[in-house]
């Protein structure tokens, strides 16, 4: 799930070697922290949190393979 | 694909230039034409050559086919990627047998790895194709069933002149309908409704009062086809409706009682 984020998020950005993705797994869940530089959070944000919404999605279909809810949080 | 135009001193420095902004590599890109700048038009500009750099094909498909693969395996599935340039798109399409997974409800996992996609690879560049996903053929059906709907409206349409709304969907699925009933005679299409809930509506051509009683601020934002739906822009209409119930003071109700029916008629158009 980590390496799903970072593996988008480092697609998006312009300086990839900024993204740092941190997750936190519990028993039914997993929250995942993603942080990028301050020039590229809208990039990960998108148009009215259009590309949020859409990793969200996408984490939530590959979580559910895992029978878990997942977090994600874009930390400013 | 449109080339890409670029003020460079360079053919090197310009390729370099596109390479950056769009992150694709050198390879992807080839030079069509490099002319010196007409320096009248570009002023005291320090370019001195204007070049056309064009995307090849081929080498844009492997890279879409490498991202896809690349989101999938790192979702955990395993799949088989096939991408084939049309005219206007890049489709790629995957097989898989974790597919439902892909789709998710209604296509909505689908909508958004095509997002992200589109994002990831042609970034917000409009000169880029769009990358349009399937899998397994899930598009294809919805749009051989959206294909019946519209049909079915179009046929009501033409015989009764009554308009039907369709559900809210996405700007490709709204051109593929007009585009498909705009061949089918005594039938126009149009769409409404604010951005990200717009919908098409399909009506019989001159159909009267369409839209009497329908609030101002819901008309159309005419987006779509502006010169098709000025001619269906129904004020005057209204207007004549109201003129007849003044000229005939003792008909007034039974005029009244047409117009309620009319609108009762216009509210219920899905069934």
């Amino acid at each position: 799930m980590e390496k799903l984020v970072k593996y988008i998020a480092e697609a998006l950005v312009d300086r990839p070697e900024e993204v740092f993705v941190k997750s936190i797994e519990g028993e039914n869940s997993i929250i995942i922290e993603l942080k990028v530089a301050p020039d590229d959070v809208g990039k990960v944000i998108g148009k009215g949190g259009q590309t949020a919404k859409a990793i969200r999605k996408i984490l939530s279909a590959a979580a559910t393979k895992l029978k878990k809810k997942s977090l994600l949080q874009i930390l400013e | 694909m449109k080339d890409i135009e670029i003020n460079s001193k360079s053919e090197a420095d310009a390729l370099e230039t596109v390479c950056r902004e769009l992150r694709l590599p050198g390879e992807a890109f080839e030079i069509v034409e490099s002319k010196p700048s007409d320096s009248s038009e570009a002023g005291a500009s320090s370019a001195a050559l204007v070049i056309k750099i064009r995307l090849k094909k081929d080498v844009f498909r492997d890279i879409v086919r490498d991202r896809v693969m690349g989101l999938l395996k790192n979702m955990g599935v395993f799949a088989e990627v096939r991408v084939r340039a049309t005219e206007d798109f890049l489709n790629a399409d995957i097989y898989t047998k974790q597919g439902s997974i892909l789709i998710g409800r209604r296509g909505e996992t689908l909508d958004a790895l095509q997002h992200l996609l589109n994002r990831m690879i042609c970034r917000n560049d409009r000169d880029m194709p769009m990358i349009l996903l399937d899998v397994e053929g899930y598009r294809a059906k919805i749009q051989r069933r959206l294909k019946k709907i519209a049909l079915t409206a179009a046929e009501k349409a033409q015989k009764t002149g009554q308009p039907s709304k369709m559900e809210p969907m996405s700007p490709h699925d709204r051109k593929y309908i007009h585009k498909l009933l705009s061949e089918i005679e005594g039938v126009t299409t149009y769409s409404m409704g604010r951005e990200g809930q717009r919908y098409v509506v399909i009506a019989g051509k001159s159909t009267p009062g369409q839209f009497v009683g329908e609030d101002e601020e819901l008309l159309p934002e005419f987006l779509d086809d502006p010169a098709l739906i000025k001619r269906e822009r129904p004020l005057f209409q209204k207007k004549h409706f109201q003129n007849t119930r003044t000229k005939l003071p003792a008909n007034g109700n039974d005029m009244n009682d047409l117009l309620i029916q009319d609108n009762e008629e216009e509210k219920s158009p899905g069934n």
